[in-house]
């Protein structure tokens, strides 16, 4: 009987398609803490790329028209310390990851030390419902399997270290 | 309790049919349910194989983001009738891999779980609830939390379940397919290895109703079989049954019909079949002719007197009270002629005892020529004759005795010691009674005495006569 609750709470759970991370009034404040690339349709990736990047880019590479996308992570002030470390995180936004050609926002937050995960476009409107990819779901089972680089919410890899040199 | 032979047969044949199509029914039932449930079997096992390649390759890595990738568990999804998946493996590295899928859930989710996995999320669990309840603006992504941490939760909880089910299929060989049939819940569990250099064990669980539903509908089609076998049968052993054993229930009830006293000659039915039945009919109607004559023989042996073959005495104590009815039926005078050979004694004692049968038999054949066929004479006693008439008047049946005298005299057998007639002679005295009413009552000893005193009467007159006395209601 209790798994049955479970169930159908995890069922509403698996469900949530609205953006549960709340969008930082003061991103503009934030610090640019990396900056990579999502490559376009077209860039085939070499062999030796890991999984994880590979996954993400063949997940998000439709982005601007196939065109790809800079993506530059920020971090609040008051959170640099903890980013440097993965966490612990205090309560509020930690992370912004913003693909800088396409007007989408990926934020994390914690709340008690839980990442919780939101997508918005600049001006601050929720738009994980308006593709899959951009869903909290899809953000939580992304970085759930991948939690050896996502650690704690936050990705200690830089998605394109491979495509430094090419960034402006 | 004995049986007849119908339901003797009836039963051996129900038994010995029954007992083959319940063999072979059984035999076909088994084989087709053991191939069905092969023929899934192999179906889901060749399902099974097509995702070894790509798991092996993501245990080898360690790579949990390639299956658990929307579009692996889109896969799973779409293998039919597919339950859950546990992937248990070993990485190049040495890193334990473990992924479940389950379409209950519909997720995928990594089940390596560090130690004080479950204290930690209920942890996590109760500080949330506490922060709940300090109402404070972030309610919604508490919320949440709670949701996620209740699905992490049961992962736990269902990742433990699977190992428990997984662990009864395990065998030592971890390289061979090993699948197993539950039998309770109709679920198929088939374990394959990978193929990574540190192998690992793929399980998978699928729903197989649909083989619950085939074995249910050969057990119907099984008992129907049966059914309509055993109801053929029944019908066919029964006509074959009533085909065999009818002649010789209708032989049986023509032999219980057939009066063994008297008949024309048998004809019994079936005698001319060239089968055992008309066999036995034939030795039947045998038996039975040869049973009617023996019988005849012995009947007459009791009532007919062996010297002059005329009924004894004994035949007319059963027949002449009979006698006397039936006249009485038919309004007849009915007249007893009571008959004695005169000097009789004297004939033996100078002739013998040769010459004196002799004579009594050609007494007895003079009464034949002279009787009418319907007419019963009987020797009483030595020389005594009894003769019974039914006639339509008394003087008839005085006539006939009359013709019997006079017959008799003149057969001219040789009797010196007959005085007066030098030849054998015979005295009668008739006794006859009138056609009176129906409730009329007098008995044949009557009749005989009356006959009896008739005779002295034609004895005392100097014998060779006849006198009548008709019977009056005085």
């Amino acid at each position: 009987m209790k798994l049955w609750i479970l169930v159908i709470i995890a069922i509403s759970f698996n469900t949530h398609s609205k953006s549960i991370a709340s969008f930082p009034k003061d991103l503009k404040h934030w610090i640019l803490v990396k900056e990579s690339m999502i490559p376009g349709k077209d860039v085939t990736l070499p062999e030796e790329t890991p999984l994880f990047i590979q996954d993400t880019v063949k997940t998000y590479n439709w982005i601007n028209n196939g065109k790809g996308t800079k993506l530059n992570i920020f971090v609040p002030k008051d959170k640099l310390e903890a980013y440097k470390t993965h966490g612990p995180y205090k309560d509020g936004p930690t992370a912004a990851g913003v693909y800088e050609d396409s007007d989408i926002i990926f934020i994390t937050e914690h709340i008690e030390g839980e990442a919780i995960y939101g997508t918005y476009d600049r001006q601050g409107n929720d738009i994980s419902d308006s593709h899959p990819t951009f869903q909290i779901n899809m953000c939580q089972q992304c970085h759930v399997a991948n939690e050896a680089i996502c650690i704690n919410g936050t990705c200690a890899q830089p998605i394109i270290d491979i495509f430094k040199d090419t960034i402006k | 309790m004995t049986l007849s032979i119908r339901y003797k047969l009836l039963a051996v044949y129900i038994i010995t049919i029954s007992l083959i199509v319940f063999g072979l029914s059984f035999h076909q039932y088994t084989q087709q349910y053991i191939t069905i449930k092969k023929q899934i079997t192999h179906y889901k096992v060749d399902l099974s194989q097509r995702f070894i390649s790509e798991i092996s390759s993501s245990i080898a890595g360690n790579n949990y983001s390639n299956l658990m990738l929307p579009m692996f568990t889109r896969l799973l999804k779409q293998t039919p009738s597919l339950l859950s998946l546990e992937i248990n493996g070993l990485s190049d590295k040495n890193d334990n891999f473990k992924i479940i899928y389950s379409s209950k859930l519909n997720k995928i989710w990594r089940s390596t779980y560090p130690d004080g996995h479950l204290k930690e999320l209920e942890f996590k669990k109760v500080k949330l609830t506490q922060r709940l309840q300090k109402n404070d603006d972030e309610t919604i992504k508490i919320n949440y939390l709670l949701a996620r941490i209740e699905d992490q939760l049961i992962e736990y909880y269902e990742s433990y379940s699977f190992n428990k089910k997984h662990s009864k299929i395990n065998n030592i060989d971890e390289s061979i397919v090993t699948s197993k049939l539950d039998l309770d819940t109709w679920q198929l569990q088939i374990k394959l290895p990978t193929i990574n250099q540190n192998k690992g064990t793929l399980f998978f669980l699928y729903d197989v109703n649909e083989l619950k539903d085939i074995k249910e509908n050969l057990i119907q089609s099984f008992y129907l079989q049966i059914l309509i076998t055993i109801i053929m049968s029944i019908i066919l052993v029964t006509l074959l049954t009533i085909w065999l054993l009818r002649p010789i229930e209708k032989l049986t009830e023509f032999i219980l019909n057939t009066p063994i006293q008297v008949g024309d000659r048998l004809n019994v039915p079936f005698s001319k079949q060239n089968d055992e039945i008309g066999k036995l009919a034939k030795t039947f109607g045998t038996l039975i002719n040869q049973i009617r004559n023996d019988f005849q023989r012995i009947e007459l042996l009791t009532i007919k007197d062996p010297l002059t073959q005329l009924f004894n005495r004994r035949y007319y104590n059963e027949q002449a009270p009979k006698e006397l009815l039936r006249a009485k039926r038919n309004k007849h005078f009915f007249s007893f002629l009571y008959i004695d050979i005169d000097n009789f004694k004297k004939y033996n004692d100078f002739y013998g005892h040769i010459m004196g049968d002799n004579a009594l038999k050609l007494v007895a054949k003079s009464f034949h020529q002279t009787l009418r066929k319907e007419d019963i004479c009987i020797r009483l006693g030595g020389e005594e004759f009894l003769i019974i008439l039914t006639t339509p008047t008394a003087e008839i049946a005085f006539n006939i005795a009359e013709k019997i005298r006079s017959d008799i005299q003149s057969l001219n057998i040789k009797h010196v010691k007959n005085l007066h007639y030098n030849v054998l002679t015979v005295s009668i005295g008739i006794a006859s009674l009138p056609p009176f009413e129906k409730h009329y009552q007098i008995n044949t000893d009557v009749l005989l005495k009356v006959a009896d005193n008739q005779l002295f009467r034609s004895k005392k007159s100097g014998r060779n006569q006849v006198n009548q006395q008709l019977i009056s209601k005085q």
